[in-house]
């Protein structure tokens, strides 16, 4: 099953206190997704075994492993910066846990045989990390992680230290993988679009405390707090009958007999869509328009809009 | 390199002093001790001693020594001559090394690389070697006298050496490629951004140098002459060898008192007022090299600049006279260890003599022995030195907060000179230095002078290297003792083999201690040399320099491989 739990796991520093409790099912992918300082690192840390909690305990499939040993959980770590070993090429990088775990040395040739043709880095096993670009470098580190059959995957980050375009593919990748291995994943990440994308459930952490655990939908359309709202997606605040509101720019449409209306004040473009900043009689808020009807709009020129009652919170 | 510690709590490496078990962590505390233990009894304790020593005679506490030192007429010389020397040596070392600097810090040429690496080699000859190197060049009878007495027919002796201008020269023979180093890596390292900005907002080429370039190279130029001030500050077997009656640094007269005059307490005293001088000067290093540091920004690649008529012409000459400084006293040595001292004519005697133990009634042992002695003093300090640095860095990165304590601690050395230690070895081990372990007083003593330096390289390679190789080798299933031999030490192979190198050579040459601790059985080489050079024995001298020159030249082409493989990772 592979399941993971947390609880009351207490972690206190000088300045901060980290107080969690979740747990993750069996081949399940989950993201932990909170701003910098919000204390993700330190449950990974934790689950991984590099530090240990102050309180609490974790399980894993039943057995108790807080105070395990790093080395000996069978948790694979994929690290923000790789952590490829420089003076190890691909092909004895990925061997490393394999050789930890005393296998022959004809098994790791199989294993990694078999691993880096589904990966597809089979062309650069002789390489070293320096050679090699940011999307094979961490390739190589999943493999590495993969390689010696983790009970659990931790992915710290991994795409931070890419460019956009790459991030988007190998996002997709990391979904994909995640669907041939059946591996338990925890993603560890501040960007909101990636857990999105990947995950099956998101762990919404916002200094030290967890703001709200859920489904991707339910924490886009259902946030549970102030934080969780403005954290996700973009959104404005308006004043309607004299109660303050949250809406979401795709929840507002443009109508010629709209109930309120507003000044366009700024436009900008962004590529298939263009975003308005409409100042009006219930706030200041954005709209979002398909590039095609740009022509539209001019600042300063007046529009009229709905918004959509029933997502009103 | 150097990464500034970051307390923020998303860090990936924060609470890594909880990573370790509770129980692992006490096992590590006291292991780790041991550098701190180790500089405590062999370099603190013995100079807490010393201070008492100078403090205090069978009648109690009295200040009679610091006023002997200060009232004796002699002894001021001493001191006007150790600052004034060193002030001007490190002066003039830094007018020749300056045009160095600029030109590889700005031009690119075929060669460069060899030519960089050549002005290492001064820095790994022990200084009794380069003394003989020019003695047999620019002594009295020297090949240059000897080229003008031909020319003129005449005795000519243009006191090149055993005067005050032949010691700055010599000084500036061993240091100027510090200089160059120093200054010439901050200069390469000043963004051009900084440059073309000034030029945007109207200045000229020689106002962006006062008011741009040279406010930015400033911290290294202060580094670099508070480096070789120390260094010439404490110069001894060049002054001892070079410098005659009229001319003694502190260090020499450190050495005369106890020597000399059997006058340790005096001794003593002067040692404390020389630490008290060079804390002064550290303290000086230190601060223009933390601001250096701090940096502007880095280039990542660097424009060198398009060769012109003048600077060709100018740089060709200056490169030209720089080899010709480096190479002239080593192969000279080499020459004169083939020849006749008297007849000039190529012989092998000097070599024969040498090995077939002709001279052995100046040193009292055989060749082969003082080579072994040399060897096994040299190999047990770079495994003690190495060690201590390594843990000590440990140590170290650790304890980020407490950093600047245990490193004054460990960098204390640097502000003790050779015979200060050695003098207080003297007089604190006295029974066990005149016992049969004499030799581990000199592998002590050499230890603790390469330490600042072993540790100096291993410090920031450790630091930077990031932990999460070792919490990566750790989710793989490797025990933390494990990845400790498999993947720290395989991180830190090639500042470990340099730094290995170098105290390698630190204690193959060192003189100063030596000739203070060593019984005759332990005799070293540099001071067989520096009895061969007393009796004026110039041809088995030049032999035994030879030999000497050859195991310090393997010292040098493996530290340049190990750092052009360094630079390729």
């Amino acid at each position: 099953m592979r399941e993971l739990k947390l609880i009351g796991i207490v972690k206190e520093y000088n300045d901060f206190l980290l107080n969690v409790n979740f747990e993750v099912f069996g081949e399940e992918l989950v993201s932990i997704l909170g701003p910098s300082g919000s204390g993700k690192t330190t449950v990974l840390n934790i689950i991984a075994g590099f530090i240990f909690p102050d309180e609490g305990s974790m399980t894993k499939d039943g057995d108790d492993i807080t105070h395990m040993p790093a080395e000996k959980r069978n948790i694979g770590v994929v690290f923000q910066d790789y952590a490829l070993f420089p003076f190890l090429n691909v092909y004895n990088n990925i061997a490393f846990g394999l050789k930890v775990r005393k296998f022959t040395s004809f098994e790791i040739e199989k294993k990694i045989q078999e691993i880096s043709e589904k990966l597809e880095i089979t062309g650069i096993l002789k390489k070293f990390q320096d050679n090699i670009s940011g999307g094979e470098k961490q390739r190589v580190a999943i493999a590495r992680a993969l390689v010696t059959d983790p009970d659990i995957l931790l992915l710290d980050e991994p795409l931070s230290n890419l460019d956009a375009k790459i991030r988007e593919k190998l996002v997709k990748e990391i979904r994909n993988l995640h669907k041939i291995f059946r591996k338990t994943i925890i993603y560890v990440t501040h960007d909101q679009e990636e857990a999105m994308f990947l995950s099956d459930r998101i762990v919404v952490l916002n200094n030290g405390l967890i703001e709200q655990i859920g489904t991707p939908f339910e924490i886009y359309e259902l946030p549970k707090t102030l934080f969780v709202r403005d954290f996700i997606g973009k959104g404005s605040y308006v004043t309607i009958d004299g109660i303050k509101r949250f809406v979401r720019p795709e929840d507002i449409v443009i109508k010629k007999n709209g109930p309120y209306e507003g000044t366009i004040e700024d436009f900008v473009f962004l590529g298939g869509f263009i975003e308005l900043s409409i100042q009006s009689q219930i706030g200041k808020l954005n709209i979002s328009e398909r590039s095609k009807e740009a022509k539209k709009y001019k600042i300063g020129s007046k529009i009229r809009f709905a918004i959509k009652e029933e997502k009103w919170q | 390199m150097l990464q500034p510690f970051e307390p923020d709590v998303g860090n990936p490496t924060e609470g890594r002093k909880d990573v370790q078990s509770k129980k692992n962590t006490e096992k590590t505390n006291f292991l780790i001790l041991i550098p701190l233990i180790f500089i405590v009894i062999f370099l603190y304790y013995p100079v807490f001693n010393l201070a008492k020593n100078a403090f205090f005679d069978k009648n109690g506490f009295t200040l009679d020594y610091f006023r002997k030192v200060f009232t004796e007429p002699y002894n001021f010389r001493i001191f006007t001559f150790t600052v004034k020397e060193a002030f001007i040596s490190a002066l003039f070392t830094l007018i020749i090394g300056f045009p160095g600097a600029y030109i590889v810090s700005h031009y690119n040429f075929p060669g460069k690389k060899l030519i960089m690496s050549f002005s290492t080699i001064p820095f790994v000859l022990p200084s009794v070697l380069v003394s003989l190197g020019f003695i047999i060049l620019f002594g009295r009878s020297g090949v240059i006298n000897n080229f003008f007495s031909q020319i003129f027919q005449k005795e000519v002796d243009l006191h090149l050496i055993y005067s005050f201008s032949g010691i700055i020269l010599v000084h500036s023979f061993y240091n100027f490629p510090v200089v160059v180093r120093i200054i010439g890596s901050s200069w390469e390292g000043i963004s051009e951004d900084y440059i073309k900005a000034a030029k945007s907002l109207g200045a000229s080429n020689l106002r962006v140098f006062f008011t741009v370039t040279l406010p930015m190279i400033v911290p290294s130029i202060v580094s670099s002459f508070s480096l070789v001030f120390i260094f010439c500050f404490l110069s001894f077997a060049i002054i001892l060898i070079l410098g005659g009656v009229q001319f003694a640094t502190i260090e020499v007269a450190i050495y005369m008192y106890y020597n000399t005059f059997s006058d340790f307490r005096t001794g003593s005293a002067l040692a404390i007022i020389q630490v008290l001088i060079l804390l002064f000067f550290v303290f000086l290093y230190i601060k223009a090299e933390n601001f250096f540091n701090k940096g502007f920004l880095k280039r990542g690649f660097i424009n060198y600049r398009k060769w012109g008529k003048l600077s060709i012409t100018f740089s060709s000459l200056y490169l030209i006279v720089i080899v010709a400084l480096i190479f002239a006293p080593i192969s000279v040595v080499v020459v004169n260890a083939f020849l006749d001292p008297y007849s000039k004519n190529l012989t092998v005697n000097n070599i024969s003599a040498l090995f077939l133990g002709k001279f052995s009634y100046v040193t009292s042992i055989s060749t082969a022995k003082i080579v072994v002695n040399s060897l096994f003093f040299a190999i047990a300090t770079v495994l003690l030195s190495v060690t201590l640095a390594l843990i000590g860095s440990y140590f170290i990165k650790k304890r980020p907060k407490s950093k600047v304590y245990l490193l004054s601690i460990f960098m204390g050395a640097l502000v003790i000179s050779p015979l200060t230690i050695a003098l207080s070895y003297a007089l604190t081990f006295q029974r066990l230095i005149n016992s049969e372990i004499n030799g581990l007083f000199i592998i002590l003593s050499h230890t603790i002078v390469a330490f600042p330096f072993v540790l100096r390289a291993i410090l920031p390679v450790v630091e930077s290297t990031s932990d999460t190789f070792v919490l990566a080798a750790r989710s793989l299933g490797m025990k933390r003792l494990e990845a400790f031999l498999h993947v720290d030490l395989n991180l830190l192979k090639l500042p470990l083999i340099s730094s290995s190198i170098f105290a390698f050579a630190i204690s193959m040459g060192e003189f100063g201690a030596t000739v203070m601790l060593y019984q005759v059985k332990n005799t070293t080489i540099p001071i067989a040399l520096y009895r061969f050079l007393s009796g004026r024995h110039f041809g088995i001298a030049a032999a035994f320099g030879a030999l000497l020159l050859v195991i310090s030249l393997i010292a040098f082409f493996a530290i340049d491989f190990v750092n052009s493989k360094t630079r390729a990772i």
